[in-house]
């Protein structure tokens, strides 16, 4: 079951399996907002968690393949026991980490066997220091509430927002269609409508939702369609229809032939 | 491999088991030395338009996913000894490092109460980095559960927290702001030093040493040749004591401004006498500064920069000094007794009314440009009271109404002219020289700028947004000092991307906090940052003259 972890709106995903899963067989994205831990000081490629639109996490619970939680905490009772355990964890992994340094050495040594005959009669070589073994992570068992995402509150604001209700529709009859969508506030619009994953294609539609009996003032039509041109999209106006369908208008620059 | 919890104490009804993360074996730790260090090359050919459902494009999708997820599921491994301790104290809100702190110390972190700390953030990156080992209760935090410990709303919140680690990924100083260490222009036009610390520490230091020694860097005064006519008071023997210095010196106003900041120590060490201050004539009353050259006693001065702590000996007010000014002079000096002068210095009396009329008497040669000045100026050089009209006047009222008199007789016979109309022209012919400047006569609007109009009514309302970073340029660390980092290159403000635009009030408020240094708006969409800046620009003018 994936666990969606909800803070001050928004929701992170940590594991690596679990962003696997929503990514290939859900078709939801997410971005990466953290350090990787291969190249922590480069911003070109973020590691975990994945931050996910409010629209994809209520999608997630929604259709039960997520669960939406809050202030995991871990289990107070077992601390004592859980700092016993970590310090003989620790113990018993360093012993372990020791041998398996000195067998390591113990084969290197014997591949270079004959160089070292050839230096040992210079050098004197004492035992070696054991080294410091490396370190691990140990987690403990964490207990979240789950959140009900249907009522506001501090950690999930979004709900009857009536802004956050246009894009959800909007998200969720996109996602159906089997498009993929991500934020699209870099290109002026609420989403960016993929046909399949993000890392291999590229976008076609720059969605905006607008609210069915809004007006829309022909300036900001004119510089969204503008935008959508600028970057080779089409710009996808999307309005969520009373009766539960959403309305799509495509605008394309054209110039007179 | 989660243990199952067989203590008997539940979670609450409801409650979700959240999953760990793995732990690493033994093997798998030692294993780790030898894995991959270098990031792979992000891109795999170009991205294409359409799926087509074909085998080429599912492997490439598949490649990508699968160095994505390899990446992703990699644990941080350090070296046990390369971990420094820390632990996070969530009453006060800050990290305490256990051990000694690394390189990163010398960018982040401040010291108090003799420990070395970590904000929330900092240490936050830092155990993203793999630098630090942060424990809470014991118990090593894990990334997961330092993000939603030290990432609370009271802290600065995850926005901040991407926009800090986002900018320290680039490389630059992060330091939260610091108002106190803004440095208006007029500070540093003056080069005074920013940071009371510094500042304080450098005037305690020079006043104790110039407390402690005695001022032995007087200069030595150059011995007169010619005693000249100093003025001394003739009646009062003003006792030099049996130092072996020449007499008084008078001493002309600018000396007595660099003296005032010297600290006088009333020492009983004889004085190396200043250099006397030559002033020819001595028509001059001073203002009191008077120096003993011989006195063992402290300077008698009595202007205001003086912190003299004995009672100068001599009481100045009933010292006369003899006016030789025009008005009164006071022309023939006596010869000071001659206990008062040291044996090898002889002195007479003198008459100075010859000397006195020769003042001011060599014509000023005044260059061309001066003359005609003068003449220029001249005419108009007249006294209103020499005017007898004007002193048969009684009353302010009877000289308005001459002056009323005197205006109607000039203009009476003058010709009808455009300013005598109720709508007179907009510039004299005169001032009229490009359309510029009849176009600056009739613009409604002012240029302004961000900073103006800032008042104290302005500064008090505390709106949501405020300064939350100072930004200092990557090259500057190696010569970064915690304590007195200068001036910042950019002041950071955070906000959400859903967020209202600040309005006019807020933003000028900023700009004054943030002094001369640009201030900077991030701005936080779902992971993505982008930066904005408002700047002061003047419009320029269109005409050429």
């Amino acid at each position: 079951m994936l666990v969606v972890e909800v803070k001050a709106g928004q929701a992170l995903v940590w594991g690596a399996e679990a962003a696997q899963t929503l990514r290939e067989r859900l078709g939801v994205g997410g971005r990466l907002v953290g350090s990787l831990a291969r190249g922590p000081r480069q911003n070109a490629r973020l590691g975990l968690p994945l931050l996910l639109l409010p629209e994809e996490a209520r999608l997630l619970a929604e259709i039960g393949a997520a669960t939406l939680v809050t202030a995991p905490r871990p289990d107070p009772g077992q601390q004592a026991q859980a700092v016993a355990a970590y310090h003989q964890e620790q113990e018993s992994g360093f012993r372990e980490q020791r041998a398996l340094a000195c067998e390591a050495r113990r084969r290197r040594l014997q591949d270079l066997a004959q160089h070292i005959a050839a230096g040992r009669a210079q050098k004197q070589r004492g035992p070696r220091e054991a080294e410091q073994g490396e370190e691990g992570a140990r987690p403990r068992v964490a207990w979240a509430r789950p959140l009900d995402w249907h009522h506001p509150s501090p950690d999930w604001p979004h709900a009857g927002n009536p802004a956050h209700e246009l894009r959800y529709r909007v998200y969720k009859d996109l996602w159906e269609r089997g498009y993929f969508l991500t934020s699209g506030g870099k290109f002026g619009g609420d989403f960016l409508v993929y046909p399949g994953d993000p890392l291999r294609f590229h976008a076609h539609f720059v969605a905006q939702c607008c609210a069915p009996g809004d007006a829309l003032p022909l300036s900001d039509l004119v510089s969204a369609g503008r935008l959508g041109t600028n970057v080779r999209k089409t710009l996808l106006l999307c309005s969520p229809q009373p009766d539960g369908s959403v309305a799509y208008t495509s605008l394309q620059w054209a110039g007179l032939p | 491999m989660e243990p199952a919890p067989e203590r008997p104490l539940q979670p609450e009804p409801g409650a979700v088991l959240v999953p760990a993360g793995r732990v690493l074996s033994p093997g798998e730790l030692f294993a780790a030395r030898s894995r991959e260090q270098k990031l792979p090359l992000r891109s795999h050919g170009q991205k294409v338009f359409l799926p087509d459902g074909s085998e080429a494009q599912e492997e490439k999708l598949r490649l990508c996913r699968q160095e994505l997820w390899t990446l992703l599921a990699e644990e941080r491994v350090e070296r046990r000894g390369s971990l420094v301790t820390a632990e996070w104290s969530p009453r006060d809100g800050v990290v305490t490092l256990k051990s000694f702190a690394g390189k990163f110390w010398q960018t982040m972190g401040f010291s108090e109460g003799g420990q070395q700390r970590l904000y929330p953030e900092e240490a936050l990156y830092l155990l993203e980095c793999g630098s630090i080992q942060l424990f809470y209760q014991d118990l090593p935090l894990s990334i997961q559960e330092a993000y939603e410990m030290l990432l609370a709303q009271g802290t600065r919140g995850f926005l901040q927290y991407q926009v800090f680690s986002h900018l320290k990924r680039l490389g630059y100083v992060v330091r939260r702001f610091q108002p106190s260490l803004v440095q208006s222009p007029y500070e540093r036009q003056l080069n005074l030093e920013s940071g009371s610390i510094w500042s304080s520490e450098k005037c305690h230091g020079k006043r104790k040493r110039r407390n402690s020694s005695p001022r032995s860097t007087y200069k030595k005064s150059k011995v007169l040749e010619n005693p000249l006519p100093e003025v001394v008071g003739t009646d009062e023997s003003q006792a030099t004591s049996s130092q072996s210095a020449p007499r008084h010196n008078s001493r002309s106003l600018e000396e007595k401004s660099q003296e005032s900041r010297h600290v006088k120590d009333p020492g009983g060490s004889s004085w190396p006498p200043e250099s006397p201050e030559q002033v020819f004539g001595q028509a001059e009353h001073h203002g009191g500064t008077l120096k003993g050259g011989g006195r063992s006693q402290d300077r008698a001065m009595d202007n205001s920069g003086n912190s003299g702590a004995c009672k100068p000996r001599w009481d100045f007010e009933k010292i006369a000094f003899p006016n030789m000014a025009c008005d009164c002079p006071h022309t023939l000096l006596l010869a000071p007794a001659p206990e008062l002068l040291p044996g090898n210095v002889a002195a007479r009396e003198i008459d100075a009314a010859p000397w006195c009329q020769k003042l001011n008497q060599r014509k000023e040669k005044l260059s061309r440009r001066e003359r005609e000045q003068q003449r220029g100026a001249a005419p108009f050089r007249s006294d209103v009271n020499a005017d007898p009209e004007v002193r048969r006047c009684t009353s302010w009222r009877a000289y308005k109404e001459l002056l009323q008199r005197r205006w109607q007789q000039k203009t009476w016979n003058r010709l009808p002219n455009l300013w005598d109309q109720p709508v007179t022209p907009l510039l004299n012919p005169g001032q009229a020289a490009s359309p510029a400047i009849v176009l600056q006569q009739i613009s409604l609007l002012q240029t302004t700028h961000l900073t103006d109009g800032v008042d104290g009514r302005l500064l008090e309302k505390s709106g949501d947004l405020e300064i939350s970073f100072d930004i200092y340029q990557a090259d500057s660390v190696s010569s970064f000092r915690k304590n007195d980092p200068g001036r910042p290159y950019a002041r950071m403000c955070i906000s959400g991307f859903d967020e209202p635009v600040p309005d006019l009030r807020t933003l000028k408020r900023l700009s004054f906090q943030s002094g001369d240094v640009p201030l900077i708006f991030a701005l936080v969409d779902h992971g993505d940052i982008a930066f904005y800046s408002f700047r002061d620009f003047t419009l320029p003018v269109d005409l050429a003259h």
